[in-house]
């Protein structure tokens, strides 16, 4: 699959393994078509990189040390997670870990985040690596290895009932809901997350999601 | 310990506002007697008269204003010092310098005056100027004095020399020392009650602290193991349990009592349990998060343990609006955790084939309204147990209020409220 991107990504990966890094650099630069990789090795560092670069895409490890010099620790990456969720709410995020369930602290954070946010176990293959990847840069949510079970916000539910008992387009949605279009676009792409529909899936996505749905309990 | 401090600050404004009060009187009456006695130099007129003046103008100030109290003493005490300094170098000057007089005839009759002024030093000079007070006060008074009776042996052989000699020479420098020793045992006095208070309320601090941690420790069982076995004792009464989950059951009940018996040996009287909220999940949060996350956290620990009633949902509809400044106190944020705690595990209890959970956190109305909603059976007796009381009790401290009723759709909403 060619992906269909722009020229000249700005993508910065935060990891302080270097053999890891290298590989997914060497992965990321042959997948995307001319990309600006920044690579940093620790969170002040991938920070100032956010701040600076403006990037289309993070990479992040959980697994990092917060300053140069001190050790590794999930807690850093969280932590730099919650800040960048806070400060940039549009930024598209993948987060790879061995220890991907120490994500589920920061699932609130996850569902107010409006970016695209996708996550990846790091012993998957790196194909699919890449794929979430895109996905993240395509606005689109996946989370579903740290979802215990089918757990939705009250305005996703909303979305639902306007959508498919009242027959609304996003647009009288975001109207009747006194939200803007981007927000619905946002809610659409967590209710999809939840319920397991992805950019891979051949059919017409609204009619999958509203089989989904009907089949959650979700609708009526 | 305030009452002591008060009662001793008390006593010495009035005896301060007393003896300003006689001194007046005295300096009035020797003013008049002086008036009409043949005075040479009209020097114990003047002295009475500002003696006088001065009392008058410090009682004047100490009715006016008590809280100046050390400040008034010390300048009255000082003026009055320099007014009796410079009468008695003026009449030794005097007497010195002329042929006719003798200072047993004119030196100023204030000597009783003199070590009622060394008293009031001790009692309203701090301590740690007292040395000097002592010694600006009677040095001047004493040396001129003492050298002038060696000097001329033929005063010193009159009564009222020798009395002169013995008051400010041995006298004074007696009661000097008596003084400031009396102050620094009192000084050592007061230290050793303030360190002795010091441990008592100590010592009560400590003991509310473990009353506290006692109660919490009830509520962690009320949450944990009596919920297990209530859970336990009404699946036994349906008899189609196996004897594996029986099992099962009574580990986690084990697991859940060994846990705070854990807890109670670490927590000895330990400042840090102060800022946790202990679940009965054995999961230990911080309760310096904010409060949206705490409620998220005790949602996230509760809904993983073992309830019959939680394998039923199918959907769950969880969010809490996110308050920064939630200005609720260390104390009523653990109470409101394990509110949300019990909330929960009744949920997991009865709401029997309820598909639906809903466990909101919403700002409405300057309000903050938290509640657990489920579309079970509904609540079927009027249960009010040790859950319900404190849950209105909470409520009341929160200045909010508490409900739990049956809905019209079916399932119970259970909401505590209060004002943000």
């Amino acid at each position: 699959m060619t992906p269909q991107q722009k020229q000249g990504l700005n993508i910065v990966v935060i990891d302080d393994h270097e053999l890891i890094l290298d590989g997914t650099v060497t992965a990321i630069a042959s997948y995307f078509p001319n990309p600006n990789i920044y690579c940093a090795s620790h969170g002040a560092q991938g920070l100032q990189l956010v701040q600076t670069v403006q990037p289309d895409l993070v990479l992040v490890d959980l697994s990092i040390p917060e300053t140069p010099g001190t050790a590794s620790h999930p807690a850093n990456g969280l932590k730099l997670l919650k800040y960048l969720m806070d400060h940039y709410p549009e930024l598209n995020i993948t987060v790879q870990s061995s220890a991907i369930q120490a994500l589920v602290r920061l699932i609130p954070e996850i569902d107010r985040h409006q970016g695209g946010f996708t996550i990846a176990d790091k012993l998957l293959p790196v194909e699919t690596l890449l794929k979430r990847i895109e996905w993240a840069i395509q606005g689109v949510n996946y989370t579903q290895d740290i979802q215990s079970d089918l757990e939705v916000q009250p305005e996703w539910l909303e979305v639902l009932k306007l959508a498919f008992e009242e027959g609304c387009q996003d647009k009288a949605i975001a109207e009747r809901m006194g939200k803007s279009s981007r927000m619905i676009r946002h809610y659409w792409e967590k209710i999809r997350d939840a319920l397991g529909i992805y950019p891979e899936e051949k059919d017409n996505v609204r009619s999958l999601t509203y089989i989904k749905a009907k089949q959650a309990g979700l609708v009526d | 310990m305030l009452s002591i401090q008060k009662v001793y600050q008390d006593s010495r404004f009035n005896l301060a506002i007393l003896s300003v009060a006689i001194t007046s009187i005295s300096a009035l009456i020797a003013h008049i007697v002086h008036w009409f006695q043949d005075d040479p130099f009209a020097l114990h007129r003047i002295g009475s008269f500002s003696t006088f003046l001065i009392s008058v103008i410090a009682f004047i100030a100490l009715y006016k204003k008590p809280s100046q109290l050390r400040l008034i003493m010390f300048f009255y005490l000082v003026l009055v010092r320099v007014l009796m300094v410079l009468s008695s170098l003026i009449s030794i000057y005097m007497v010195d310098n002329s042929d006719q007089f003798t200072i047993s005839e004119n030196y100023p009759p204030f000597t009783a005056f003199s070590f009622i002024w060394v008293t009031f030093v001790v009692v309203y000079i701090p301590f740690e100027y007292l040395f000097w007070v002592l010694i600006l006060g009677c040095v001047p008074m004493s040396v001129p004095l003492l050298w002038y009776l060696l000097d001329h042996p033929q005063e010193l052989q009159t009564g009222r020399g020798i009395d002169l000699f013995l008051s400010y020479g041995i006298a004074t420098v007696t009661y000097a020392l008596l003084g400031h020793f009396y102050t620094r045992l009192q000084v050592n006095f007061q230290n050793l009650l303030q360190d002795r208070i010091t441990n008592y309320t100590q010592l009560i601090e400590a003991q509310d602290i473990r009353q506290e941690a006692i109660a919490n420790l009830f509520t962690q069982l009320h949450n944990g193991a009596l919920q297990t076995l209530a859970v336990l004792s009404k699946d036994l009464k349906c008899q189609d349990i196996s004897l594996e989950t029986i099992e099962s059951r009574l580990e986690l009940l084990n697991q859940q009592i060994r846990s705070l018996v854990d807890l109670e040996k670490n927590s000895e009287v330990d400042s840090l349990s102060i800022t946790k909220l202990r679940l009965a999940a054995g999961v230990n949060l911080n309760l310096d998060l904010p409060l949206h996350t705490l409620a998220y956290e005790v949602y996230r620990a509760t809904l993983v343990r073992n309830f019959p009633c939680f394998s039923s949902l199918k959907i769950k509809v969880r969010s809490f609006d996110e308050i920064e400044n939630d200005r609720l106190s260390l104390d009523l944020k653990r109470e409101i955790g394990f509110w949300l705690e019990e909330a929960l595990c009744n949920v997991g209890k009865h709401a029997e084939g309820a598909t639906q959970l809903q466990v909101r956190g919403r700002i409405q109305n300057g309000e903050y309204c938290l509640s657990v909603q489920d579309n079970g059976p509904g609540i079927c007796s009027d249960r009010s147990g040790q859950g319900t009381q404190q849950s209105y009790l909470l409520a009341q401290k929160l200045q909010g209020e508490f409900k739990r009723e049956n809905l019209p759709q079916g399932g119970v909403n259970c909401e505590l409220r209060w004002p943000i």
